[in-house]
């Protein structure tokens, strides 16, 4: 996972250092679909589907970013935002630029692997363009349940998305996306979401919950030990898939329980949990993921998914979303305010 | 503009512009990036934020709100007051006061 650097001044946040099996940074690269978008690539980018060549949506060049000088530990990051371009500086990694929606700029660092060279390329990064073109990225795993819509785990690093969408896949769901839910912009009727790379980021705790032993499996990148767990593709990575409801991951104890949301916390609850909201906020753009938060709040039922993080009560989890059922709201006369 | 003081029916209230506002369920959402809050209208909230689309003064908005809903005269003078005192409290909406300012012509009675 990236870093959660942030804010337009710059933002120091130290990680520690993994020293996970490795790769070098591949040259190579091609033409790939990305949440909807063809993305021509100067790098390598195994795992996301090719598109034919055709005029590009983004480019990405690796080309000189400069002006982000950086101390600290592996994988400390930093950012600034200057006229609408936002650059990213990761140590031990390289530094990027993120421009006009339709340009990625990556500078390597000698010696960086090229996981955690596409790790944040097409996670901060590729947020950031999805952003910066007025698209809706939020921060969550999706499945498609065998009888109904596509139902999207938003949460933070580490609150559980990868591992509740195996649970969900092992169940039968069918895999539409890990870590990123981008919202097709809806010309009318239902809300749908775009297909991400048939792979799941997964720990070892984590992949231990499996049928199986996984060897053999590709580093995920960054320095929290996950690996990337192959996914049944989906049937085309040019049509989204309908999303009919939205779980906010929270921590709570004792046995699974859905607190369904209002229109107001269902707004603010999406708004939290956007891609990189905070890089979101120093270009400018809390406005645009304001508006897209409640677009998508129009169209879903939003609620939180309490319970404990970790495997303890995964069955159980899995089976409250399979029959999750409609609950009534209720009308106040007020006017509530709460911090956002 | 008063920022302080009572309201009065001849009172004009206006939106501030900075809330981004948008409907979901039957509730007006607004985000205010300055406060960092966000609010939500309910119950004749929505239709009052509506109504707001042009600055009313207090009395504009109750003769709507009469000829719109079953409910007595002086009850929704007061309770239009009290939600739109609210209003003002969040930094949603700012009153002016055509008896105290000279430069703003009076409303239309």
């Amino acid at each position: 996972m990236p870093p959660d650097a942030s804010s337009a001044g710059g933002h120091l946040r130290a990680w520690t250092y993994d020293d996970a099996a490795s790769e070098p940074a591949l040259p190579g690269g091609g033409d790939f679909w990305i949440y909807g978008l063809r993305v021509r690539s100067e790098i390598d980018l195994p795992g996301w589907p090719a598109a034919s060549p055709a005029e590009p949506d983004v480019t990405v060049r690796r080309e000189p970013v400069p002006g982000l000088d950086l101390d600290g530990p592996p994988y400390s990051a930093r950012s600034v935002v200057e006229d609408g371009e936002l650059r990213l500086a990761v140590r031990g990694v390289g530094r990027y630029s993120a421009r006009g929606g339709a340009i990625i700029g990556v500078d390597a660092d000698p010696g960086a692997r090229g996981e955690d060279l596409r790790l944040y390329l097409t996670g901060v990064m590729m947020g950031t363009i999805l952003h910066q073109r007025g698209s809706f990225p939020l921060h969550a795993s999706c499945v498609a349940l065998p009888s109904a819509d596509g139902v999207a785990f938003a949460g933070r690093s580490g609150a559980g998305k990868s591992t509740l969408v195996a649970a969900m896949v092992r169940r039968g769901a069918r895999f539409v996306s890990d870590d990123l839910c981008v919202m097709v912009p809806p010309a009318s009727g239902q809300l749908r979401v775009w297909p991400g790379a048939a792979r799941l980021k997964l720990d070892e705790a984590a992949l231990s919950a499996g049928p199986g032993a996984e060897t053999g499996l590709e580093p995920a990148g960054g320095n929290r030990g996950k690996y990337h767990l192959p996914m049944d593709a989906p049937r085309s990575h040019e049509s989204p898939i309908p999303l009919g409801r939205v779980y906010i991951l929270t921590d709570g104890a004792g046995p699974p329980r859905l607190e369904r949301l209002s229109g107001l916390e269902a707004v603010a609850a999406l708004v939290d949990e956007t891609y990189f909201v905070s890089f979101a906020q120093a270009l400018g753009l809390i406005p645009q993921v304001f508006r897209l938060a409640a677009v998508m709040a129009q169209s879903v039922r939003v609620s939180r998914l309490i319970r404990p993080r970790g495997l303890e009560y995964l069955p159980e989890t899995a089976a409250l979303i399979e029959q999750d059922e409609f609950r009534g709201e209720s009308d106040q006369d007020a006017v509530e305010g709460r911090p956002a | 503009m008063s920022a302080e003081g009572s309201i009065a029916l001849e009172t004009v209230v206006s939106r501030n512009d900075e809330p981004v506002a948008v409907e979901v369920d039957r509730t007006v959402v607004m985000m205010s990036v300055d406060q960092g809050m966000y609010f939500g209208l309910e119950g004749t909230g929505p239709r009052i934020w509506a109504l707001l689309e042009r600055p009313r003064s207090v009395r504009e908005l109750c003769d709507a709100l009469v000829g719109e809903f079953a409910v007595d005269p002086e009850l929704c003078r007061r309770e239009v007051c009290t939600f739109l005192e609210e209003l003002r409290r969040a930094q949603l909406v700012r009153f002016d006061d055509p008896a105290r300012d000279a430069v703003r012509p009076p409303p239309r009675a």
